[in-house]
């Protein structure tokens, strides 16, 4: 047994995980928070588009759609790190400005990217929870008095918010995980630091075993966390 | 002049024309029940005098003023028509006195403690006052429909709509929700009821309307209307409905 003598778990948890909680989780941390916010934002948005009447924005939302969830996360990211500045630079040089350049951190197209990828999902879990609202809701409001605006976004939209609560929460999970795709972009974060680290010392069982947990250390408090919010939000619910 | 007078009404769904050359007034203070088969067009002509269904064509008059004319300000208008729904439809995510608040501070832009202490009076007139906090949820439907009458008239509207306000409560439940309505057509409400409780026809109203297929059929006063029905198909419907 001379694989499990050398396991050397004491060396790679005194020498890893200070890098992985440094530096590191802020990077998956921010990533996650901006990410996510923005993915909200950005779901909102789309769902508003795709339960308006207006036709032409629908199906541009819905080609849109189809062409992020045709295409893999880690693809998303590296074209927006790597393609992106590439693309402005010509747009520059046709419109006349030469010798722009642009870069871009791989912590912004990281955020970039999982917000639309995640917004993209979220739209239509968003969408569907507003579809699900029942229609009797928005015409109390308007009998009332409210303005269909109003309806929408006092009584609708607030009820469709709640119900989605829960499957934000996975979608949030979810994004902590997938910010490991960032290391493709150079980003430090605890994927990164650990093949980095694993290179340096070799504790290759040793360090992946340290990195999953990290993120089982993570994800399962904030499962108990998005639990205790959604039945707080189910305060009142039918 | 009636406070609300409808002229030549005609609703199409597609083409299925629901509402056919309807011409009902109404006088400030009278309560105006209409009855009929399901599939009449009772509720949707209900619907059509605060413009949740739009008129095909014809003309509403409000104190005057036709309300399907280009421009008209509809949400002014609704604020004046009180409506109560079938199944309550009240806000589920807040509590019984925010439920009747809610739109005398946002649309009347009522202060919070006024629009609370004329909330709470409406609680208590539909016999509701202790339950003021808390979600509809924990609620009977008939303390539910009582609610919503009560968020209707927090408006302070001129006239209220009821569709088939006691249609989805048990039995037992009904008659405190009629025994509300009773009270407000007493008081002198404008009522425009679609309902299936005869009783209340006969005993409130001041005038029923027997409408089919999209036609009013008759209309006429409760007594007449259930003592001396003078159309073949009321008499068929009353003695359907009456025998039950």
């Amino acid at each position: 047994m001379k694989v499990l003598e050398n396991l050397n778990f004491s060396k790679a948890i005194v020498e890893l995980l200070p890098k992985l909680l440094g530096e590191a989780l802020q990077i998956v941390v921010i990533t996650t928070i901006v990410g996510f916010l923005f993915a909200i934002v950005f779901g909102f948005i789309l769902a508003l588009g795709r339960v308006s009447k207006k036709k032409a924005l629908n199906h541009i939302i819905i080609v849109f759609q189809e062409f992020i969830r045709g295409t893999p996360l880690l693809v998303q990211m590296v074209y927006i790190y790597y393609v992106m500045p590439l693309f402005i630079e010509m747009f520059a040089s046709i419109i006349g400005i030469e010798g722009f350049s642009v870069s871009i951190s791989s912590m912004t197209a990281g955020i970039i990217g999982l917000a639309i990828n995640y917004g993209t999902y979220i739209s239509e879990v968003i969408r569907s929870s507003i579809i699900s609202i029942d229609n009797g809701q928005k015409e109390a409001a308007l009998a009332l008095g409210f303005s269909n605006r109003q309806a929408m976004f006092r009584i609708v939209i607030p009820q469709a918010f709640r119900n989605s609560v829960p499957v934000f929460g996975n979608y949030l999970v979810m994004m902590v995980k997938d910010t490991s795709l960032m290391a493709y972009i150079t980003a430090q974060e605890f994927l990164m630091v650990t093949k980095a680290y694993t290179a340096q010392t070799f504790l290759t069982i040793e360090s992946y075993t340290i990195l999953a947990s990290v993120y089982l250390i993570i994800c399962i408090p904030l499962s108990f966390v998005i639990r205790f919010i959604e039945r707080k939000l189910n305060k009142g619910r039918r | 002049m009636p406070l609300l007078e409808v002229k030549g009404l005609q609703k199409k769904f597609g083409d299925l024309e629901v509402l056919k050359n309807i011409n009902i007034s109404i006088e400030e203070g009278e309560v105006l029940v209409l009855i009929g088969p399901s599939g009449s067009g009772k509720s949707t002509f209900l619907r059509c005098l605060n413009l949740l269904e739009v008129p095909t064509s014809g003309e509403v008059i409000y104190n005057g003023e036709n309300i399907l004319k280009h421009k008209f300000n509809v949400m002014n208008y609704r604020q004046k028509v009180g409506m109560c729904f079938q199944n309550f439809n009240l806000f589920p995510f807040m509590t019984v006195i925010d439920n009747v608040t809610y739109a005398p501070i946002h649309i009347l832009k009522k202060n919070k403690e006024e629009a609370q202490e004329k909330g709470m009076q409406l609680l208590k007139k539909v016999g509701l006052a202790d339950k003021a906090k808390v979600y509809p949820e924990t609620l009977s439907g008939g303390q539910r429909q009582r609610v919503a009458i009560a968020r209707a008239l927090a408006m302070e509207p001129k006239i209220m709509l009821f569709d088939e306000p006691t249609s989805a409560l048990d039995p037992e439940l009904v008659g405190d929700v009629l025994n509300v309505m009773r009270e407000l057509a007493d008081e002198g409400m404008t009522m425009a009821v679609v309902t299936h409780e005869m009783g209340f026809a006969k005993d409130v109203a001041d005038r029923v309307i027997f409408m089919e297929s999209g036609y009013v059929v008759e209309d006429s006063s409760p007594i007449e209307m259930f003592t001396n029905p003078k159309n073949e198909r009321t008499k068929e419907f009353l003695s359907r409905v009456l025998d039950k």
